[in-house]
Parts: structure tokens; C-alpha cells; sequence
């Protein structure tokens, strides 16, 4: 059982990592330009 | 329907678009993954052969369900891109890969984790694997193409070509269970004769999926903005450069005069 809970564990983690990751990294990179075009008066 | 797509044609209106639904699709989808996760990993029972490592399948089949539906979208928008040249579709492609690779990765990660305890494997290369995994191979392919251009135009029709190629790999990835003796097995969840799962099974992987659904169109919506004001901000920077190089002009002009 115990092992059982380390391979759901580790998918669950995995995904959600994932996930945050690319969410995380559009989500500045999105920030990042958007103050970028608001410096350049648009 | 073409009015719509008309409507969003226009850059700065699909921005601002944009910019009002992602919040809404965002809280959506964070309500759906608490809902996804309470069912998943609490109020669903183990099953009856593969115990508390079916809960894996919440996030594994969703999963791929997304890497799927994403590819067969960007096919899609790859056609409207070159039959139709709609401004749009090459923008939303591009936008769509790197989330489509990802759930990709996590089906053939989360799978691969599955198989080991019940398996007894963590990979074989039969066809459903190993067509996964060419999928993948094809969403990587795409990143690199369209960002290996200068020219942003000849790098999306030829990641659209890329696209409309790669398709081939959709109905092979979906009839390879059926087609050949697979160690994965055939679905049970999208057949004819409806699913053959308990409703205690479908509601969390219903969840789940519609999570990833909501994350998808959330970032979609997020990185085609950011791709907007890039290409705004590449406008202004070599208009910049004109205005500077004609205020050059014509200061050596009147230093010569």
C-alpha cells in the first residue's frame, strides 16, 4: 500500500509541477511585456 | 460563427477579449481542480485489481485527452491558417504547442509511473506508447520550427505544414488499441456503447478534465496576448529606428548644406 501511495504521490507532483511551471513562466513572461508596451505608451 | 471569428480578427480586439475572459476561465478551472482532486484522491473508491494507483488515471487520461484535442485544434487552425490566412490562427498555434507538449509529457510521465506497478514495466514500445511519444517528438518539432525563422511568416507556414502533416498520427494514436494487440489498454471511457467505468470513477476524471480544459484556454488566451504586444512592441522598436535614422539624415544633410 505504501508503495502504491508513492507512485500516485510522485505522478500527482509531477503533473502539478509541470503545470505550475509552464503556467508560472507565460504568466511573467506576459507581465513582463505587457508593462514593456505600457512603458512604450500604448 | 464567421462573425465571431471576424470580430477576432482584429489584434487589439482579441487582446482586450482576451485580457476580460482569462480571469473567469481561471477561477473555473482552479474550482474545477479542488473538485477534480477532492473526488480523485478522496472520495473515489481503489479499485478492485490495480488498488490506489487507479487514482493515477485522473490525471494520466485527461491527459492525453488534452494532447490530443490540442493537437487536432492546432490542425485546425494550421488549415485556417493557410487556407483562409486568418491573423489569428498562427497566433493561437503557436500559443497552443508548448501547452500541448506538456500534457503530452505529463500522459507519457503519469503513464509510465502507472505501468511499473502494474505492469511490471515503466515503458514498452508498443504502437499506443510509442505514437504517444511520436506526438510529443511533433509538438517539440513544432516549437523548434516556428521559432527558427527570422522571418515569422515562413516559420508559421511551414509549422503549419509541420501540423497538417503530423495529423496522420491523430486516428493512429486512437485505433492503435484496437488495430494491433496493445500491452495499454482499448478505451473505455470514449467507445461506442458508452463508458464502461462506475460513475464513482467518472466524476473525478470528468473534473480533471475539465480542468485541464479551463488551463488551456486560460493560457492559450494569456501567452496570445503576451505574443501580441511582442509583435507591437517589434512595430514601435523599428519604427523607432526609421524616425532615428531620417532625424540622421537629416541633420548630416543640413551640417552639409
Amino acid at each position: 500500500m505504501s508503495s502504491h501511495f508513492m507512485y500516485v504521490f510522485s505522478a500527482y507532483l509531477f503533473s502539478f509541477l509541470a503545470l505550475m511551471i509552464l503556467g508560472l513562466k507565460i504568466y511573467l513572461t506576459f507581465h513582463s511585456y505587457k508593462k514593456k508596451n505600457i512603458n512604450n505608451n500604448f | 460563427m464567421s462573425l465571431f471569428f471576424n470580430f477576432l480578427a482584429n489584434p487589439s480586439r482579441y487582446r482586450k477579449f482576451a485580457e476580460n475572459v482569462y480571469p473567469y476561465t481561471l477561477l473555473i478551472m482552479f474550482i474545477m481542480i479542488i473538485l477534480g482532486l477532492w473526488y480523485g484522491l478522496y472520495n473515489s473508491p481503489p479499485d478492485y485489481q490495480q488498488g490506489e494507483t487507479v487514482r493515477i488515471m485522473y490525471i494520466h487520461v485527461p491527459a492525453a485527452w488534452m494532447s490530443l484535442m490540442i493537437y487536432f485544434s492546432m490542425t485546425v487552425l494550421s488549415l485556417f491558417s493557410l487556407i483562409l490566412k486568418h491573423p489569428l490562427a498562427d497566433l493561437l498555434t503557436k500559443c497552443s504547442a508548448p501547452i500541448g507538449a506538456t500534457f503530452t509529457m505529463i500522459a507519457l510521465v503519469t503513464g509510465s509511473i502507472w505501468g511499473k506497478p502494474t505492469w511490471g514495466t515503466w515503458w514498452v514500445w508498443d504502437a499506443r506508447l510509442t505514437s504517444v511519444f511520436i506526438l510529443f517528438l511533433i509538438y517539440l518539432g513544432h516549437i523548434a520550427l516556428v521559432n527558427v525563422f527570422e522571418d515569422e511568416v515562413k516559420g508559421a507556414k511551414a509549422a503549419a505544414i509541420l501540423t497538417l502533416l503530423g495529423a496522420f498520427n491523430l486516428p493512429i494514436i486512437k485505433f492503435s488499441v484496437d488495430w494491433w494487440n496493445t500491452l495499454h489498454q482499448p478505451a473505455s471511457v470514449m467507445k461506442i456503447g458508452g463508458p464502461s467505468i462506475h460513475i464513482d470513477m467518472m466524476v473525478p476524471l470528468i473534473f480533471m478534465a475539465l480542468a485541464f480544459l479551463f488551463y488551456y484556454i486560460s493560457f492559450l488566451l494569456i501567452n496570445s496576448q503576451t505574443e501580441i504586444y511582442k509583435k507591437r512592441l517589434k512595430k514601435t522598436y523599428i519604427n523607432n529606428l526609421k524616425i532615428h535614422k531620417n532625424k540622421v539624415l537629416n541633420n548630416s544633410r543640413k551640417f552639409n548644406e
